[in-house]
């Protein structure tokens, strides 16, 4: 693999595609229509790597090759513009914009033009951003909208609130990564994570498949999720509410003020709630004879109740000199949920629930061309405290209709207490320092170092639990990364990148060695390990191509060395787990003609991972443990494709097929049993799958300046097994292929200020599952209404 | 009518788990009938995991059909019932139903029934049996199936035991019983239960283990289907009756064919100066046996973990890898077979060895044939049924299960009428 990789980044090296180094110079001033300078705002030459913000003076000057390009102005805020310019050699060309406020202007119909968005595609990684803002009228959530990009599904186990995993190119928990705005979410607790923040809070979302920037310092082998949260320094108003099927309500408020000196304050509130009474077929639990009929019955959720509140709040300075953005803030949130059923559908919980607190001070700090106009500089840190209890005093057994019957003790739950309380505290910094030589060449150094307690009271009784349970688990990550980017020229890139991770983790070990008692003591593993990669793009035309390639691991947790001392056996021998991953993509943004346009965007993959960390079970030990044990190997295509007419339709697709498959031959790492999955899919990962949307915007209707935007999406899931493929005859567990179709309708007006929407999801009313058998929402309506005003904040 | 049946206890354990007790054993009513046409055994296969590398949690039970558990072989590709569980006990109600009982580790506590419809194709009857507040430990008495939980807090705030009744004269219909155990018998200790084995007239006897007791003492109890304390007996002689490993219990008392009881002690607390042994309680009788004494560890040179019966007064036990108190999480690999009132003792000749076997299923017999069979998994092959000669203290080959990772359980069913 290493002689593979090598090879790869010489030939990647090598081409000496030479190009004409004739250039000249391109500069000009950005202003609002008044003529007051605009800083901040991104200059972009379109297919390059050309592109530069506004200073505080609103000036930008590019040094650029002869040639015929486009050339584009945009910000947050602002109608974009687009120039055609040609430069000759030698030539000095001054070109000012002058922009226009969107809230004179519709922002739902941005379609033509290089964004945030379109910056991020086209970086040689591996990544699809989603634009959130297109979303902006939906009653989405985060994960949600993430469940439209391709390559990309959400694992989830109800309704609204419910718990989500993402599974990216086949892999899922331990091995992705959620970041928000650079920083790891990870240990934020339920009350601010993907299910329930609104997609108004965002700007876009990032996928990161596979090969990830040292910027995200992570030991993930799937991928990073990074959100992007809304950087504008505008000052604006974004309220909205709506409410839907089974008495749910979302609200949400983002406050955004910016003065002339750069003061800025930035407030958010979300408030979900839900009663999540949605019909399921269940097994009815015969509370007087203690049985549990294989049929299932239509019956309706009762127990399941969500609500969230979370409060956003920023406070900092915009275009300082000692700064471009400087914040300090507070998340703070508070989650109440009911606790229908476990992780099936037959136990049914009739008053179990569970909350959750959570507190997390921020800092950010971003400074370009500090002292020099070559260095640049990014810190971030947050804190997390979260806090949680389970509560389970009833004592009583309940059915699917409701029904309950006295039952002796406190707690529905079999094995747990009643009520458990832990903590988590969690700790994470960034700083990320680039400096570039020269125009051709740049370094980059990034380091995270993440800082995870618990202090666990686990879910279990009294007797079962032991001195282990009080103490604490405790695991300290580092990841450092450097990176160095050679420009070759405005068509070709390359990207050589090394990260060195370490991790320390301290939990509890059994030392004893007898069976009268057991003798805990505090044990330390430090790991070390190393990755590399390289990735590459270039651009022919309206073309880009790109190629990466990287040696990731992921770091064992403090579960797998530790155990829990119960029925896990910590196994402190654990070496991370390798994955050896190429990609290859090619993406297109074209104008057809004057009026139509096309995107398309397709990734291939290859994965091969190694030493993956496997739970094995043995009888003659009792006791389950986790080895390295395992190979498997993934390739997939994912792609997206988009057609648009004008500003009045568009049409787009995703699809993602994967070819997950076990590598492994043997069935533990004690024997040479042969397999029976070897070569096989792997269970429970949905492998294909896709959505196809349309949308029609009438403009002008009723009254000058409202659109109707009218939308239909056909989602799409194949059938997926839930356990090996191969075995078993009847009654196997499989989930069907589902196919179900959505509707919306927007009615903006008054270019965007008020808006109504009403949706309908899956308005066949087709059932919907997940997992091993969870059932979720079928067909839902909603209405939304949505107030936005922005009013300019000209800086200087 | 009361209709004649056999019921047999198994317990396979997987994970971190418990057993029960009870072993196979013959049905002498039966002796004299023709086994039934159209029958088949049942194997209870199963994988670790959910498949694929990497894959994490809860295995899978592919319920198998075959004719014949002496040679050739069957596979889970494509064949069996897949159930997203794995049963660690058994139970049966004759050649009627097999119950497959699922341990939960926190999840759920059930109790799946197996039974041939009237063409003999293996089908799952039309409910489960839940257990709300857990089991550990589970016999056959009259015509009830019947578990036990020990260390449950009551209503009343006091520690007791939560008993269930399978009724499988009345659809299987299950009643819960709780029990007081604080201050047993005047003990002024808590009484925990290890085993349910039947003593007749509605009656059993149960292995108790006091906590915080004397680890030199061995103690029965014999209650009624109502609870009701009937006798509580006490012997010096050996230490408690029961197995363990942290949360688990495993039963170590069986009936011989003939109704007596044994009560064995593995030993497994490190504070007992006693032998890992046995005693017996005759059929009938008030109390051990003061005649009788087994000491099994000093003819094995081990202690041992679980026992199970297999016919006439021949038992099969599972002896721990190393000599002297079991360690918390020691290997336990080394199976014997003893004849009770001979005191016979001799390991099992045509196992694997022991680094080899990484499970055993419960031993099963016959009711109809009275032959024994035992699903053996090693870490280097597929599963494999064997068929055990006790009175030879042997065993050989048998079916080869492909693609399992482990057989948990056996049985043999007829046709439903």
């Amino acid at each position: 693999m290493k002689f593979f990789f090598t090879t790869v980044i010489i030939f990647c090296l090598c081409p000496a595609i030479t190009f004409a180094q004739k250039s000249g110079t391109l500069q000009g001033r950005v202003s609002d229509v008044n003529g007051n300078p605009l800083s901040g705002l991104t200059l972009q030459i379109s297919n390059t790597n050309h592109k530069t913000q506004s200073d505080t003076g609103g000036r930008y000057r590019f040094e650029i090759q002869a040639g015929k390009y486009q050339l584009i102005c945009s910000g947050i805020g602002y109608e974009i513009s687009v120039r055609e310019i040609e430069i000759h050699p030698a030539q000095r060309m001054t070109h000012d914009f002058r922009m226009k406020s969107l809230d004179q202007e519709l922002q739902t119909v941005q379609i033509n033009g290089k964004t945030a968005i379109q910056e991020v595609r086209e970086t040689p990684f591996n990544v699809v951003a989603l634009d959130a803002r297109a979303s902006y009228n939906t009653t989405l959530d985060l994960a949600h909208l993430l469940n439209k990009s391709s390559g990309v599904r959400i694992r989830e186990t109800g309704g609204v609130g419910s718990d989500v995993a993402i599974s990216l190119n086949g892999f899922t928990g331990r091995h992705v990564k959620v970041f928000i705005d650079g920083l790891p979410m990870q240990g934020f607790g339920s009350a601010f994570q993907l299910n329930n923040i609104p997609a108004t809070m965002a700007e876009r979302i990032e996928v990161y498949k596979g090969v990830v920037p040292i910027e995200f310092g992570a030991d993930a082998l799937g991928g990073v999720i990074n959100i992007v949260t809304n950087q504008s320094a505008n000052t604006y108003v974004d309220a909205s509410y709506s409410y839907g099927s089974f008495n749910s309500h979302r609200t949400n408020i983002n406050l955004n003020h910016t003065t002339k000196s750069g003061l800025s304050v930035q407030l958010s509130g979300i408030y979900n709630f839900s009663d999540n009474n949605y019909p399921v077929y269940g097994r009815i639990f015969d509370l007087d004879r203690n049985l549990l009929p294989l049929e299932t019955q239509k019956v309706r959720r009762f127990n399941d109740k969500y609500e969230n509140i979370s409060f956003v709040g920023k406070i900092g300075f915009v275009g300082k000199a000692w700064a471009d953005r400087f914040f300090i803030g507070l998340t703070a949130g508070k989650v109440d949920k009911g606790i229908q059923n476990a992780n099936n559908l037959f136990t049914v919980f009739g008053e179990r629930s569970s909350h959750s607190n959570m507190l997390a001070p921020t800092l950010s700090y971003d400074k370009r061309n500090l002292f020099t106009k070559r260095l640049s500089v990014r810190l971030n840190a947050n804190y997390n405290y979260n806090s949680n209890t389970n509560i389970d005093t009833a004592s009583r057994i309940y059915n699917w209709l409701g029904q309950s019957r006295p039952n002796r003790g406190r707690g529905e739950a079999v094995g747990t207490s009643s009520m458990t309380e832990f903590s988590n505290r969690n700790g994470s910094a960034n700083a990320n320092v680039s400096y570039s030589l020269d125009e051709k060449h740049s370094l980059s150094m990034n380091d995270v170092y993440t800082h995870f307690i618990r202090m666990p009271s686990s879910s279990l009784t009294a007797e079962e639990l032991d001195e282990t349970d009080l103490m604490r688990r405790m695991n300290i990550k580092n990841v450092l990364g450097i990176s160095y980017r050679y420009r070759h020229s405005r068509n070709w890139n390359v990207n050589l990148f090394g990260k060195q991770y370490h991790t320390k983790a301290i939990g509890p070990e059994n030392i004893s060695t007898s069976n009268t008692g057991t003798s805990y003591v505090e044990r330390t593993e430090s790991f070390p390990a190393w990755g590399y990669g390289m990735a590459t793009t270039y651009f022919l035309k309206d073309m880009q191509f790109k190629f990466s390639a990287e040696k990731a691991v992921r770091l064992p947790t403090e579960q797998e060395l530790f155990g829990d001392e119960l029925f896990e056996f910590g196994n402190l021998s654990l070496k991370p787990e390798t994955s050896y991953n190429l990609n290859l993509g090619f993406l297109m943004n074209k104008a057809l003609s004057e009026d139509h346009a096309l995107y398309l965007d397709v990734n291939t993959y290859y994965r091969q991972i190694e030493d993956y960390i496997m739970r094995n079970i043995e009888q003659r030990f009792g006791t389950g443990f986790n080895t390295n044990h395992g190979r498997a190997r993934n390739m997939g295509i994912d792609g997206e494709l988009r057609y648009y007419y004008k500003d009045k339709i568009m049409l787009g697709a995703t699809a993602t097929y994967m070819d997950l498959r076990d590598k492994e031959k043997f069935r533990s790492a004690t024997g040479t049993a042969i397999s029976y999955t070897y070569d096989g899919r792997f269970p429970n990962v949905p492998y294909c799958f896709g959505n196809i949307d349309a949308a029609y915007y009438l403009h002008n209707l009723g009254h000058k300046g409202n659109t109707l935007n009218l939308g239909y999406a056909l989602n799409f899931v194949g059938e997926f097994f839930l356990k090996p493929e191969s075995f078993g005859s009847s009654e196997k567990a499989t989930l069907p292929q589902q196919v179900y179709h959505d509707l919306i309708a927007t009615y903006i007006m008054e270019n965007g200020r008020y808006n109504i929407t009403l949706e309908a999801k899956d308005f066949t009313n087709v059932r919907l599952f997940d997992n091993f058998g969870m059932e979720k929402p079928a067909r839902v309506f909603n209405v939304k209404v949505r107030y936005f005003f922005m009013n300019r904040a000209n800086k200087k | 009518m009361k209709i004649k049946n056999v019921l047999r206890m198994t317990s396979w354990m997987l994970g971190a788990v418990l057993i029960a007790a009870t072993g196979c054993k013959k049905d002498k009513s039966g002796e004299n009938e023709e086994p039934t046409l159209g029958g088949k055994f049942f194997i209870a296969a199963s994988i670790s995991s959910a498949g694929g590398s990497g894959a994490t949690g809860q295995g899978t039970t592919y319920a198998l059909s075959v004719d014949n558990m002496e040679e050739g072989e069957t596979s889970i590709i494509g064949n069996g019932i897949e159930i997203p569980n794995t049963y660690t006990h058994f139970a049966y109600n004759g050649t009627n139903t097999v119950f497959a009982l699922l341990y939960g580790q926190g999840n759920s506590y059930l109790a799946t029934g197996f039974e041939l419809d009237a063409t003999s194709k293996l089908k799952r009857t039309g409910a489960d049996v839940v257990f709300p507040n857990q089991f550990a430990t589970v016999g056959a008495v009259g015509n009830y199936i019947v578990t036990s939980r020990s260390s449950r807090t009551l209503s009343n705030g006091k520690l007791g035991a939560v008993f269930y009744f399978i009724d499988y004269n009345n659809n299987n219909a299950t009643t819960e019983k709780f029990m007081e155990t604080e201050n047993f018998q005047g003990t002024g200790l808590e009484a925990q239960f290890v085993g349910i084995e039947d003593a007749g007239n509605n009656e059993f006897l149960t292995g108790v283990t006091l906590t915080n007791g004397d680890p030199n003492k061995v103690y029965v109890a014999k209650l009624d289907v109502n609870l009701n304390v009937k006798a509580f007996y006490q012997d010096d002689r050996l230490s408690y009756s029961a197995g363990q490993r942290q949360g688990a219990r495993y039963s170590q008392m069986g009936n011989a064919d003939n109704g007596d009881t044994y009560v064995f002690s593995g030993s497994y607390s490190a504070a007992t100066t006693k032998h890992a042994g046995a005693l017996v309680i005759k059929k009938g009788a008030n109390g051990f046996d003061p005649t009788y004494y087994f000491d099994i560890e000093a003819v094995a040179g081990y202690r041992f973990k679980r026992v199970f019966h297999l016919t006439e007064d021949y038992f099969f036990l599972e002896f721990y890898n190393t000599a002297g108190a079991p360690a918390t999480a020691g290997a336990a690999s080394q199976y014997a077979i003893v004849r009770m009132s001979t005191k016979e003792f001799k390991w099992i000749s045509g196992f694997p060895a022991k680094e080899e076997i990484t499970a055993t299923s419960w031993p099963y017999a016959n009711p109809l044939t009275g032959k024994c069979y035992v699903g053996v998994t090693t870490a280097n092959a597929d599963p494999v049924v064997y068929v055990v000669d006790p009175k030879t203290f042997s065993a050989k080959k048998g079916m080869v299960v492909r693609g399992a990772t482990g057989i948990s359980g056996l049985g043999y069913l007829s046709p439903q009428k």
